[in-house]
């Protein structure tokens, strides 16, 4: 594996650098400080991935923020042309792999690629600095052996520890004559599952004979259950044998006794017969006996009673008690009538006012016809008219006599309040004044149109006033109130005349006419006034006369009415009288009472008649009370009062009733009776029919004998009974007819049967006994769990010890594998190294040190060609290093073909002289044909050792421009 | 026409066998499994009433045989005469003649085949059928007994059929027993080979069929998949071939991908789909789980806790229908990502160069011991490769330079 050609984008101190490396052996050569360290850990960190982030300073991150990391390109045998790129990404960076033939890939590719060699190992073989030179004295064929496996220290150590555990892991699994390890364990629960299995198997094995045995005790069983059941037949018949023989005796004795009974027969039910009909018949005959006794008695009674025809008439009387008492009551009523019509006859009289009797004939037979009635009235309706007539005619006259009175009282009045003559004069004046003054007043007027109208108007009123005052002073002839008007009448009148003055200022006409008016002013009014008081005067005056006049006239001709009017009423009232007396009526009874009058009669004449009526009701009455009376007497033989005659009648009926009735009950007793006496009669014959009967079948002839013949029948019953009972048990012990009765062969058969028995019993129990057991036996064989069970457990722990046996396995085998690694190693690869490093040696030294050999303790030795050994310490600096670089490069040497990796070296030939130098130069340039070797330096005198070399300046690479191609 | 059914290795009543880590209690229950395969045979034969029944050796799982197993079995060969189904046995190495256990009385329909190669002859719809075959008479039967059969007649009308328990000679992944040659039982001009002993289904070869039917049910990680037997129709050189599955426990592996997974939750969820499907196509299943395409997310998330603790959080999780019996890894990327320093590789290196005795020098503490050497599995060149992974782990994991 070469490097042909490092690209750092950017790392440490330097970026965008390619640098191109030589075939052989590329000197990298720079001052300190150039890089020379930055570039020797690209390569490394490239290769093997960046540093943990924590560790900022092995990172070598960019300060100038060009991008981390870069790319190698690797010419592989095995792979080709390979670009190895690693950039920022995780921490150790994200790594890719380019193939020549295009394909790419990542860390495993990238692993594959190194061999799988990491860091550690890598440094501890290829990559050697002179700080390294300085554990040379320590080193020893281990470190040696680690350094040759690439594992670094740890490595080795880890497998060696790793060994160490699993030999004591195994241990715990297993150890050859141990106890106590999990597979010795098991083994021991293996063993002894396998023992129990043995047993198991065994009882299993068990199951054959059981299940033959079985068979076998099954057919003894039947073998001795049919003997057993033999015997117990054997047995029972003997047993019935021994019971027949006193069953038979007692057979026969029964059979005699009976015979000496003789044959008997006996009604069935028959004491139970004869008995009910003893009984009965007992009961019928009392029966009988009571009734004929009672029969005697009741007809002795019978006898005595019997009064028919007397309770008939009795009843017949009772019967008519209603009509008895209307008679009495009629009798009452009659009398009550009598009185009370007496009476009435009287006050009628009284009334009619006749005391003697030819009076009262006559009113009896007057005639009182409404036709008679009529022509009274018509009488006293003359008189009445009469009497009205002169009535009217007499309040006529008072009348007029009385208004003739009030007139001549009103003229007087009236004359009293006439008008003085003055009066009369001014008022007889008073029209043409009148005229004048009005004249005057239009004139006025004209002049002064507005002038006060109403003032004038007032004082005309105020004039009016004072004439009706003064009217009204005279009417009433009350004067201070005349002359109260009067003076108010001259105050207005002087008023009025004031102002009818004035108008008649402006001419002369107008003075004169004022002066009219003032001199009338407020005197008009009273001027009207009287002249129209006189003027009524006068009238009034005239008619009062005229009427006094007329009411003379009218009093004459009244009383001339009057007159004539009262002689034609006494006419009229004397006619009436007259015509009373002619029907002796009392005719000085006034008009109004005729119709009373005539009704009285009337009545009087009614009640006379119902009186004479009821007289004659009341005698006959009488006559039929006698009647009634007589026949009672003749019924009840005795006399009886008329007051209690029902009384005694009714307790008569009574008692005449009761005979009756207990006679009709008597009766029907001695009916049933009769019936009764007949009935026991007839049952009493039945039974003693029946009875005889009885005796009849039981053959005999009394009672006595009868209840004899029972006691017989019933013993031989008994006896017949027993007879039956033996000859049933006898059947049931049919079987044992065969032994006859010879008792003491039976019992010795018997005994005989009872030992068979008890010995077939016994084997039977035992064969049974045997049976259960081997039944359960191979059931529970055939249903052993156990022994699946254990089998199940067995083939358990099997597994569970190939389990373990695969765990001790694989650790043996993988103790055995580091052993043997260990073994070879010092045995074999070791000492290949050991020549190759001698050799190397040998030509380094020049021929001085012959070999570096391994001195027993492990540390190395240097072996002068003299055959003197020296410690590596005691050698020179140079030489020490000689040899520590001869181990590495053999070494290395040896790994070629696993692990073709460039020898990196940095720096570490300073201490050789020119000669040494050769020598390793030499060396180096004929390894280089293998070997790539990329040596770095500060010393520009190592450059020329090496002509075919590439020489790398770092200070010079700086920041080509054509650096990096991406 | 004929019909019949040819099963072998039924294996009755074994104990699982390589099981350490589940409850003993549920492996008993399990253990009813060969029964309930066995039932299911029975069953089948019942329905179909095939002409007869061939079992082809390694009834019982040897001396360890139940009494219950081999009630169950003769109750099961009981009910095939019920039925009237003639019943051929030739007894294999783990039932061999030489034992010395109960027997149980076989019913009538059943014919034994003795130590010696022997023809029974039975007719079937006019067809003379012969019946070629042997017990082992004891357990270690080395010889080639193919030499024993004779060749079939091939007259008109007669049908052939060979019972031989045994495996291909050469074969080295089982002990060998009554070896022979494919060649060899070809020659015999037989119908039918019915084989025993391989408990892996195998046909090999056509004309006439050489079938390995394999067991009925499984009983260990090796035997995985469904098992049963063959119902097999022969007519006139032509022959048809119906497997009937009886295993009512599978043994099985699911491969979980691993690209996406990031999360504990993802890949147990992963996991019981997986085995979910499995169990709803086979029934009640025994799986070890395969992870692959293990990337450096998945790989970060399973370094977080021991392959163990992984198991059993997967195991507390599942149905019981599915039991997780062991975990593998695929190409964990540890190993690419953390390079083996040359320290390790030369370590490794020198496993590689072992040969045979080395091994066994290696291990001879142990394998050779007296007492512990009996109870393990020979070694293996698969048991071999195992170790060196294991121990190069062990390593690996100790000296890793990424640490």
């Amino acid at each position: 594996m070469k490097i042909e050609r490092l690209t750092i984008y950017g790392f440490g101190r330097h970026s965008n650098v390619t640098i191109e490396l030589g075939d052989g052996v590329t000197v990298i050569y720079g001052e300190n400080e150039a890089g020379k360290t930055t570039i020797y850990q690209f390569i490394l960190q490239v290769l093997f991935g960046f540093p943990p982030k924590n560790n900022a300073l092995l990172r070598y991150e960019p300060k100038t923020g060009s991008s981390y990391g870069g790319k190698i390109v690797i010419n592989d045998k095995k792979y080709g042309v390979v670009e190895v790129e690693r950039i920022r990404g995780k921490s150790a960076g994200d790594v890719t792999v380019r193939f020549e033939n295009g394909t790419t890939g990542g860390q495993a590719e990238l692993n594959d690629l190194l061999r799988q060699y990491d860091r550690a190992a890598f440094e501890s073989v290829f990559s050697f600095s002179l700080f390294q030179l300085q554990g040379l004295e320590q080193m020893d064929s281990d470190e040696l052996s680690r350094t040759l496996l690439s594992s670094g220290t740890t490595g080795i150590d880890s497998l060696l520890q790793l060994e160490k555990k699993l030999e004591k892991e195994k241990a715990e699994l297993f150890k050859k004559s141990g106890k106590n390890p999990q597979m010795n364990v098991l083994l021991k629960e293996l063993r002894e599952l396998e023992e129990t299995l043995k047993t198991q198997r065994a009882k299993v094995d068990e199951y054959e004979p059981a299940v033959i045995r079985l068979e076998e005790v099954e057919r003894q069983l039947i073998v001795e259950r049919s003997k057993m059941q033999n015997c117990q037949a054997e047995s029972k018949k003997l047993e019935s044998a021994l019971l027949r023989i006193p069953i038979i005796a007692n057979r026969n004795r029964l059979l005699t006794e009976i015979q000496e009974l003789g044959q008997n027969e006996f009604p069935p039910n028959g004491i139970r017969d004869q008995e009910m009909l003893e009984s009965k018949k007992l009961e019928a005959e009392a029966i009988h006996t009571r009734a004929s006794f009672q029969f005697q008695n009741v007809k002795d009674k019978l006898e005595k009673e019997g009064q028919k025809d007397r309770e008939v008439a009795v009843e017949a009387l009772l019967a008519k008690e209603s009509d008895w008492q209307v008679l009495q009551q009629e009798l009452v009523s009659a009398k009550s009538d009598i009185i009370r019509l007496t009476s009435e006859r009287q006050r009628l009289l009284g009334l009619l006012g006749a005391s003697e009797s030819s009076a009262v004939e006559a009113l009896v037979q007057l005639d009182s016809s409404f036709t008679q009635e009529q022509r009274f009235q018509e009488l006293v309706e003359y008189v009445k008219r009469a009497e009205r007539a002169v009535q009217s005619t007499q309040l006529e006259l008072q009348r007029t006599e009385e208004l003739k009175r009030r007139t001549v009282q009103q003229l007087d009045r009236l004359n009293a309040d006439a008008p003085t003559p003055e009066e009369q004069a001014q008022a007889a004046k008073w029209p043409s004044v009148r005229a004048r003054l009005s004249e005057a007043k239009a004139y006025v007027s004209f002049a002064r149109k507005e002038q006060e109208p109403s003032s004038k108007a007032m004082i005309w009123i105020l004039l009016a006033a004072a004439i009706v005052v003064a009217g009204y002073g005279v009417l009433q002839q009350q004067w201070i109130i005349a002359v109260l008007g009067v003076i108010i009448a001259a105050v207005s009148g002087y008023g009025l005349m004031q102002k009818q003055q004035a108008p008649s200022q402006s001419d002369e006409r107008m003075k004169e006419m004022s002066a009219l008016v003032k001199a009338y002013e407020g005197k008009e009014v009273a001027f009207e006034e009287l002249c129209k008081r006189t003027n009524d005067f006068i009238r009034q005056a005239e008619q009062l006369n005229l009427t006094i006049d007329g009411h003379a006239m009218d009093i004459d001709s009244l009383r001339n009415n009057l007159a004539s009017q009262t002689q034609e009423e006494m006419n009229a009232r004397r006619q009436l009288t007259e015509e009373l007396l002619v029907c002796s009526l009392p005719a000085s009874t006034g008009i109004e009472v005729i119709p009373e009058l005539f009704r009285l009669v009337r009545q009087l004449q009614e009640t006379d008649r119902f009186l004479v009526e009821r007289l004659n009701d009341r005698q006959e009455t009488y006559e039929k009370v006698e009647q009634h009376l007589e026949s009672a007497r003749t019924v009840l033989e005795r006399e009886v009062p008329e007051a209690d005659l029902y009384t005694l009648i009714r307790q008569e009926a009574r008692k005449l009733r009761d005979a009756s009735l207990s006679a009709e009950n008597y009766k029907r007793q001695v009916k049933e009776l009769s019936r009764t006496l007949e009935e026991k009669q007839l049952e009493l014959q039945a039974y003693r029919e029946q009875e005889q009967q009885l005796f009849e079948l039981a053959g005999v002839s009394d009672k006595q004998s009868f209840y004899d013949a029972y006691d017989r029948w019933q013993h031989v019953q008994t006896l017949q009974l027993s007879l039956n009972g033996l000859d049933d048990q006898l059947k049931t012990l049919h079987h044992a007819e065969e032994f006859g009765d010879d008792e003491g062969w039976i019992q010795q058969q018997l005994t005989l049967s009872e030992e068979q028995l008890l010995a077939a019993e016994r084997a039977i129990s035992e064969l049974t006994e045997e049976r259960a057991a081997l039944l359960h036996k191979t059931k529970a064989l055939l249903s052993d769990d156990a022994h699946l069970h254990t089998q199940q457990l067995y083939e358990n722990k099997k597994a569970e010890f190939n389990s373990l046996a695969k765990s001790w396995s694989s650790r043996q085998v993988a103790a055995e594998a580091i052993r043997q690694t260990m073994g070879e190693l010092k045995e074999k690869k070791l000492p290949a190294v050991l020549t190759r490093a001698n050799e190397m040696y040998h030509h380094l030294t020049a021929g001085q040190y012959a070999q570096l050999e391994i001195h027993p303790d492990g540390q190395f030795q240097a072996m002068r060609k003299d055959g003197q050994s020296f410690a590596i310490a005691e050698l020179s600096q140079a030489t020490k290093e000689q040899a520590y670089l001869a181990l590495r490069l053999s070494l290395a040497s040896e790994l070629e073909n696993q692990a073709p990796f460039p020898i990196i070296m940095d720096d570490p030939f300073v201490h050789f002289d020119a000669k040494r130098l050769s020598y390793m130069t030499e060396l180096i340039a004929k390894l280089a044909s293998n070997h790539q070797f990329i040596v770095f330096t500060c010393h520009e005198t190592l450059a020329p050792q090496w002509p075919e070399a590439k020489i790398i300046n770092v200070s010079e690479i700086g920041n080509s421009p054509k650096g990096v191609a991406l | 026409m004929i019909k019949f059914l040819h099963t072998a290795d039924l294996h009755l009543d074994s104990p699982f066998k390589g099981i350490t880590d589940m409850p003993i209690s549920r492996l008993t229950e399990l253990r009813e499994s060969t029964f309930a395969a066995y039932e299911k045979l029975i069953q089948y034969a019942e329905k179909t009433k095939p002409d007869f029944v061939l079992i082809v050796g390694d009834i019982y799982d040897g001396e360890d045989r139940s009494l219950r197993a081999q009630m169950r079995f003769v109750k099961g060969l009981e009910r095939l005469q019920q039925a009237s189904i003639p019943v051929f046995i030739s007894y294999g190495n783990h039932d061999h003649l030489g034992g010395k256990w109960t027997r149980f009385q076989l019913p009538d329909n059943v014919t034994v085949f003795g130590p010696e190669v022997e023809t029974s002859e039975l007719v079937v719809r006019g067809l003379n059928i012969r019946i070629h075959g042997f017990s082992y008479k004891e357990r270690h039967i080395k010889e080639a007994m193919i030499g024993h059969y004779p060749k079939a007649n091939r007259e008109p009308g007669t049908v052939d059929i060979g019972m031989l328990h045994g495996s291909i000679a050469g074969e080295e992944t089982h002990a060998v027993y009554a070896p022979f040659t494919k060649e060899a039982l070809i020659e015999k001009g037989y119908h039918y080979w019915a084989l025993g002993h391989i408990h892996k289904r195998q046909l090999l070869h056509n004309g006439p069929p050489i079938v390995y039917p394999g067991n009925l049910q499984g009983r260990h990680r090796n035997e995985q998949g469904v098992k049963g037997f063959y119902e097999v129709e022969l007519e006139e050189n032509v022959s048809s071939l119906n497997f009937v599955p009886t295993s009512v426990l599978v043994f099985d592996e699911i491969e979980i991908d691993c690209t996406e997974m990031g999360l504990a939750n993802e890949w147990l969820t992963a996991c019981q789909n997986a085995a979910t499907e499995v169990v709803e196509r086979n029934g009640a299943s025994m799986l070890s789980v395969r992870n692959v395409h293990i990337g450096s997310e998945a790989s970060q998330l399973f370094s977080g806790s021991s392959d163990e603790e992984w198991l059993e959080v997967l195991r507390e999780s599942a149905d019981r229908n599915a039991w997780f019996s062991e975990l593998f890894f695929e190409s964990k990327q540890k190993s690419t990502l953390l390079p083996d320093s040359p320290l390790v590789r030369s370590v490794k290196e020198q496993m590689d160069n072992w040969d045979e005795d080395d091994w066994k020098t290696v291990l001879q503490d142990v394998y050779q011991h007296a007492r512990s050497g009996p109870y393990l599995s020979p070694l293996s060149n698969d048991m071999k490769e195992e170790l060196s992974r294991e121990a190069g782990k062990l390593i690996s994991n100790e000296l890793s330079t990424w640490k």
